[in-house]
Parts: structure tokens; sequence; C-alpha cells
């Protein structure tokens, strides 16, 4: 899709909602504002300032690269408010994922400054802040900052992950977390009234409920540190294991990957894999993990928050109204949930950096997030707790116990439980060069989950590629 | 007069040699564009890949000052990337083998039985026209897990089979698809190949007594090797570059069963952003493929001379 019929998109839809402020003046709803764009009220205080800096930049556009995904799309469709209230226009091109972070690494490591802003998971941080792609948003900071704008609101635990060596690369804009999500018509069918708590309890309603015609369970097991890595990850801590021994001054130091707890833990998601999961489900991406849930083809999944709204959506769901969900289960060691976010970073090449920094602002602050999530796309994760609890996000994603769920996941995460090393904010090891090692690591214990090796064979090779060797 | 004929030779060879000037003068004109499409689109990237490869490890992806060898000599020291040859070589093999047998098999047949027919030529080009990408994800559909329709209907006569899980049977399925998409292509150029065999040799190999099977091994297959290799070499040129298939369909897994030396190159360059060693991959693809077609192209010779 090309800028330009992104941005002619735009205007229709800035044109659109113009005519929609005109003729329902009073349909405005869930902290949408009128005027010329449909879009949130930031405030008076706000407003004014992004006026004021849109006519003191007189920058005309801005060009930005995001993930086809809902947290995107969602600012995506409030974004010509940024434009009728600063007069830059926003040039938006969306792809998937990996054709995204493919095209903002060429962009970014050539130095062309094609795209002013970009969209980039935690994960991706480090290895972005240490090459010097990324724009020092504490420096743009200091240069003043949008009212109602700060870092505070996001908590801690995000914030944490979208700094490297204490200097802000990029502002959250998605919280990237887990849960399970279970059939209650199925639960209830097996008499099943509280859900599993423990991994020894998930193994039992997984034995329970498995059958030819309905899977007890589905898992992220394609090798790769964004599928098989960021579900499991969580078990190996829960069970005492750890990727590293120890974590000071955002540095990692000594291989603890090789461990009982380790195979203890590959052995158990292995397991359930192979027995009580659709055939073929070892290799499986997370694409593969929604559908069967929304096909009705599994009865429990662990994926993200972000789907909740899909799930329960009977537009994209066969399960809508019987979907219940569940925080990630507790090992001997506690209970640790996959915790990540997507942040929008600025192109330290930008020749707008100012312009894109005021985007970025806007895109952030708590007003916009809370309309974006009360909107028609199901972005049910923003990177604000208290959004949660707002009236508008109860209204759209309170069925069953969904809010408290995604809450209490939430609080596992702030009280540091993304990692068994102290004082590390990072749920995968935030090391610069992640990406490879991840990527190994997850090829090692693939073979394992697809039942090539054993778990203790396919852990020592992990390890051995975590030390380097 | 003796005088004028002794000179008479002098401007004509005058107006030759300014006549081949002229005509040079012209071919290096018209032979330009394409000499600066040529360096722009092969040498330059290839000039720039080389480059690439000399510095460092990640790094970013404008030139600096060259670093040394270092990412070629992690490139031969790794045994991820000989992993990932092996299985290319495997791959190649099993594709190429597969698709030359029951390609120049139909074509001799097609060649008897429905000479000439233009619909059976159209109908043969439309699998090899098809976007690869979307040729993956039907056949990803088909075989998925238990509800794709192949896996469903074989489950009905008991063959449970994870086509996309097991590692031999996921290489299996990347070869399968290689073969369903191009075999009628080579059936396409082998009967091309076949026309240049005339009837009289058939006939005169018949009148000595040479049965159908015979007439095609030893006087028609012959006649046509450097053709048949000559489509051995596009085929391998293009099956080299396999990607769409293993991107939708296994993403390189499951392990690094299906990580073909594209897919890792892919991996190493845009999954683990190691632009040096990537780009060092990419050299190293592109000295595989240059080693294997020279090696063709002299077999072809061969063959010719033969």
């Amino acid at each position: 899709m090309s800028d330009v019929e992104l941005t002619r998109r735009g205007a229709l839809r800035a044109a659109l909602a113009a005519g929609g402020a005109l003729v329902l003046p009073g349909c405005a709803a869930g902290g949408l504002g009128s005027g010329p764009a449909s879009g949130p009220s930031l405030g008076a205080a706000a407003e004014n300032y992004l006026r004021r800096q849109g006519e003191k930049l007189g920058v005309p556009s801005i060009s930005l690269l995001a993930y086809s995904a809902p947290q995107a799309e969602a600012i995506h469709q409030l974004a010509p408010r940024f434009t009728d209230l600063t007069g830059i226009a926003v040039n938006w091109t969306a792809l998937d994922e990996q054709s995204a972070a493919n095209k903002a690494a060429v962009s970014l490591g050539s130095g062309s400054a094609s795209y002013d802003v970009v969209h980039l998971t935690s994960d991706l941080l480090p290895t972005y802040a240490s090459r010097g792609w990324l724009a020092d948003l504490d420096r743009l900071r200091r240069a003043g900052t949008v009212p109602g704008w700060g870092t505070s609101a996001y908590g801690r635990a995000t914030t944490d992950l979208l700094r490297w060596k204490d200097t802000l690369y990029a502002a959250p804009m998605f919280l990237g977390t887990q849960l399970f999500y279970y059939r209650t018509d199925v639960f209830r069918r097996y008499g099943i009234g509280t859900p599993p708590r423990t991994f020894a309890e998930l193994r039992e309603v997984c034995a329970k409920v498995h059958g030819t015609q309905l899977s007890a369970i589905a898992l992220r097991s394609a090798p790769s540190p964004s599928q098989l890595l960021f579900v499991w990850s969580a078990w190996l801590y829960a069970f005492g294991g750890s990727y590293y021994r120890r974590y000071a001054d955002g540095s990692y130091s000594g291989v603890a990957l090789d461990s009982p707890a380790a195979v203890r833990s590959l052995q158990l998601y292995g397991t359930l894999l192979r027995q009580y999961a659709p055939t073929g489900a070892t290799n499986w991406s997370v694409e593969d993990v929604t559908r069967a849930f929304t096909t009705g083809r599994v009865a429990m999944v662990q994926d993200g928050a972000v789907f909740g709204g899909t799930f329960n959506d009977p537009k994209s769901s066969q399960v809508a109204g019987k979907v219940g969900t569940f925080v990630i289960p507790s090992g001997t060691a506690g209970r640790f949930v996959p915790y990540n976010c997507h942040g929008w970073g600025v192109a330290r090449t930008s020749t707008r950096a100012a312009a894109a920094w005021l985007f970025v602002q806007w895109a952030t602050v708590q007003a916009t997030l809370t309309a974006a999530a009360a909107g028609p796309v199901g972005f049910s994760t923003p990177p604000i707790a208290t959004i949660y609890t707002s009236r508008s996000y109860a209204k759209k994603y309170g069925f069953d116990d969904f809010v408290p769920s995604v809450t209490r996941t939430i609080s596992v995460a702030e009280d540091g439980n993304v990692s068994p090393l102290r004082g590390d904010p990072n749920y995968l090891p935030g090391t610069t060069d992640w990406s490879t090692v991840g990527q190994q690591v997850s090829e090692q214990l693939s073979r394992a989950v697809t039942g090539q090796t054993s778990a203790a064979a396919a852990v020592r090779a992990a390890a051995a590629v975590v030390s380097g060797r | 007069m003796t005088v004028l004929d002794r000179h008479a030779p002098a401007p004509t060879r005058r107006m030759s040699t300014r006549r081949r000037a002229a005509s040079a003068a012209w071919r290096r004109a018209f032979l330009t564009p394409l000499l600066v499409v040529l360096a722009a689109t092969t040498v330059l990237p290839l000039l720039y890949m080389l480059a690439l490869s000399l510095g460092p490890r990640q790094g970013q992806l404008t030139v600096g000052a060259p670093q040394g060898l270092h990412n070629y000599r992690d490139l031969l020291t790794s045994t991820a990337v000989w992993h990932a040859l092996g299985l290319a070589v495997v791959f190649l093999v099993g594709a190429l083998v597969v698709e030359l047998v029951l390609g120049l098999t139909a074509a001799l047949l097609l060649d008897r039985l429905l000479p000439g027919n233009p619909v059976v030529r159209t109908l043969l080009l439309w699998p090899a026209v098809l976007p690869p990408i979307a040729v993956a994800l039907v056949f990803k559909y088909l075989l998925q897990g238990d509800v794709g329709l192949v896996s469903y209907y074989l489950a009905q006569v008991g063959v449970d089979q994870a086509w996309l899980t097991e590692p031999v049977s996921a290489l299996a399925v990347i070869v399968a698809i290689d073969v369903w998409q191009y075999t009628p292509f080579v059936i396409l150029l082998a009967l091309t190949a076949l026309t240049a065999v005339p009837d009289e040799v058939r006939e005169a190999a018949a009148l000595d007594g040479a049965g159908p099977v015979a007439v095609a091994r030893r006087v028609v297959l012959p006649m046509i090797k450097p053709a048949v290799i000559a489509i051995a070499m596009l085929r391998f040129i293009d099956a080299i570059q396999v990607f769409p298939t293993i991107y939708a369909l296994t993403r390189g897994g499951p392990g690094t069963s299906t990580q073909l030396l594209t897919y890792f190159n892919y991996q190493a360059f845009f999954g683990q952003l190691q632009f040096g060693y990537g780009a060092a991959i990419a050299v190293l693809v592109v000295a595989f493929t240059i080693v294997c077609v020279m090696l063709l192209l002299a077999w072809q010779r061969r063959a010719e001379a033969s």
C-alpha cells in the first residue's frame, strides 16, 4: 500500500469524520470530542500546545512505519485529529510485523531517514539503540512536552523496557502480555469449576478435556524468540529456571539455562503440545494458535491479552460468548508473565524529529490511548494501567473475567515477576545480540518440542548458544 | 590511368575504415545503456554486498572502511552454514531430479500423443506463473494439522502424518511443492527441445527395429542432452532462490530442518540484523551458484561436442 494512498485514505477519513461531526454533533462518545476531525479531546492546554507547536514547526508532513496490528490501526484511525490540531499530515505505512521490522532495519541501518517515526517492540530496542538508530527522547523532552504527557503514566515495568543505558528511546503504545483463554462451555461440560492455578493442574485439565473432536490446548511453538520463547519463558521462570544467573547495571552474566528446572518446563511444554494439541501444532505461530481457538478447535490457549476483543467478537470468532480467561499458572518458583511493550521511536537521522516527537506524544497520551482502546478496532492492551479501570474499557471488554485477569497480569509484571533476576525489567534477556542468540536458542528448544531430541539435550544445546560456545 | 589505378583502392580502404569506426561507435552507443543498467542492477549491488561483508558483523548498512575477513572466517567455521548448504543441496538434487525425470517422460509422451497441441502448452504454463507465496499458502491449508484437506482425507484412511512439523516430511513438502509448480514448465521446455529432433531420425531407428522406449533412450535423449542440461541449469538458478515457500510454510522449522541456505541468509540478515555476516552468506550463495552453473555449462559443452 503506497503512502499516497494512505494519505488519501486519511484525508477521506478526516472528511468523513468532519461530516459525521457536523451531522451528529451529540454522538461523540468514549472521550471523542467534536471538531473538524473526530478524535480524542486532550484538554485545552494540550490542544493549544499542539496547535502552537504545529505552527512553529511549519512541517507539512511526517512519515511513519507501523505494524499492521490493532494497536497501530486504532491510532491510525484517530490520526486525522493530530493533523487537524497541528497541520502535520502523517504518511502512514502499515506492513505485517516481520516486513515492517525488515523495512525499519533497512531504513534506520542505512541512515536514509525514509521514516521519521517507527513502530518497534521492546525486544528490538537494545539492538536499535546500541546501533545509534533512534533519537534520544529524553533530549527531545527537554525542549518541552505536551501537557498531560509523562512517563509516570505508564508504570516503571513498561518504560524501563524502552530505555537503554538509562535513556528513553521510545514511547509506550502497547502492552504485550499474555494470559490463558479457555472455553467456558467445555469447562462446564467437564465439571471444571475453577481454572487451573498451577502447571500441575493445567496438565490435569488438558488430560480431562482432550478428545478427538476438540484438542485441549494450543501454544506458540515455531522456532523464533517471538513465538516459542515468548510463551515458554514464563514457564521456565515459574519452574525456577533462567537464561542467566545474574543481572547488574544492564548486563547479564553466568549462563543458567542448562538446569533441571529448564528441562522440566520444556518437557511439560512439549508433552502438552504432542499429546493434547491438534496434529501439527508443534510448529505453530501466533496466527495458527489464535485461528485454532476462534474456530473452536481447542479448549485453551495461552496468548496475547490483545486478542481478548477478537476472541469474544462474534464477527471474528465462532466461540464468542463462551470465552473465559485466567492468569498464567504458578510453578514451584512462583508466577511469571510474558511482558513486553511496543513503542513509537523517532529515527535519529530524521530531519523532522521535533514534529515526529510531537506526534509520538499525541499518540501516547492517556486521552488518545483511551479513545483508541474504546474504538472499533479492538485494541485491548494500552500501556496505561488506569485505562483498564475506565468505564469505556469495561463496556467494550468486560466479558467474563477478562478485565480482572488483565489487571492481575499487569500487577504480576509491576511486582517484578517478568524475570527471575532481581532488578531485570526484561522478560527475555535485553542483550544487544538477543535477536541472534534468541533465534538460535529457540531453534534448539524447538527440536525437543517436536520430539526430535530430548528436553535435556535441547536445553544443553541452547545453553551452549547462550554461553557463546 | 595507371596512376589512378594504383591509387584507386585507397579511398575505398579509407571509407571502409571510417565505416568500421562509425559502426563500432554506434555499437558502443547502443550497448552503453544496457551496460549502465547491468552495472546498476547487478555489478553495483554485488560490490555493495562484498563491501558490506568486509565490514562489521552487525553494525550499519552504510559501507565503511574494510575490517578484514572475519565474517568469512565465522562463516567457514560455522556448522549452521554447512547445515543450511547441505539442506539446500538435498532440496536441489531432490527437486531437480524428480522434475527432470517426470518432465522429460511426460514431454516424450506428449510429443508422440498430442504433438504441438497449443491447449496443452498453455495449461502447462500456468502453475509456473502462479506467485510462489500463493502456492505455499494453498499448500499450507491443504496440509495443515488435522483440518487441512489432504491431512484430513489421509487421516480417514489411517495415514496420520504431521506434514509440516516433522523434519523429514517438512523438507519433502518443500521439494514436492517445487516439483508440482515447475515440472510442467520443464515439460514445456522439453517439448520445445524435442521439436529439433527430425522425424526421419526416429523413423530410421524404428526401421532398424528399435521400440519407442529404445528410440527415446538411445536416439532422442542423446540428441537433446545439451538442451536438457540447459533446462536443468535454468531450474537450478531458480530453485536455489527458494524462499517464499519456506517463509509461508515452516519459517525454517521445525528446529532448523527446513532452513535452507537462502532462508538462513534471510534469518542472519533480517532476523538477527547481522548485516556483515548476512552479506558474507549472500556472497557464499552467489559463489555456490556460479560454481554450479560453470560445472553445468562445462557439461553442456561436452555434451554438444559429443
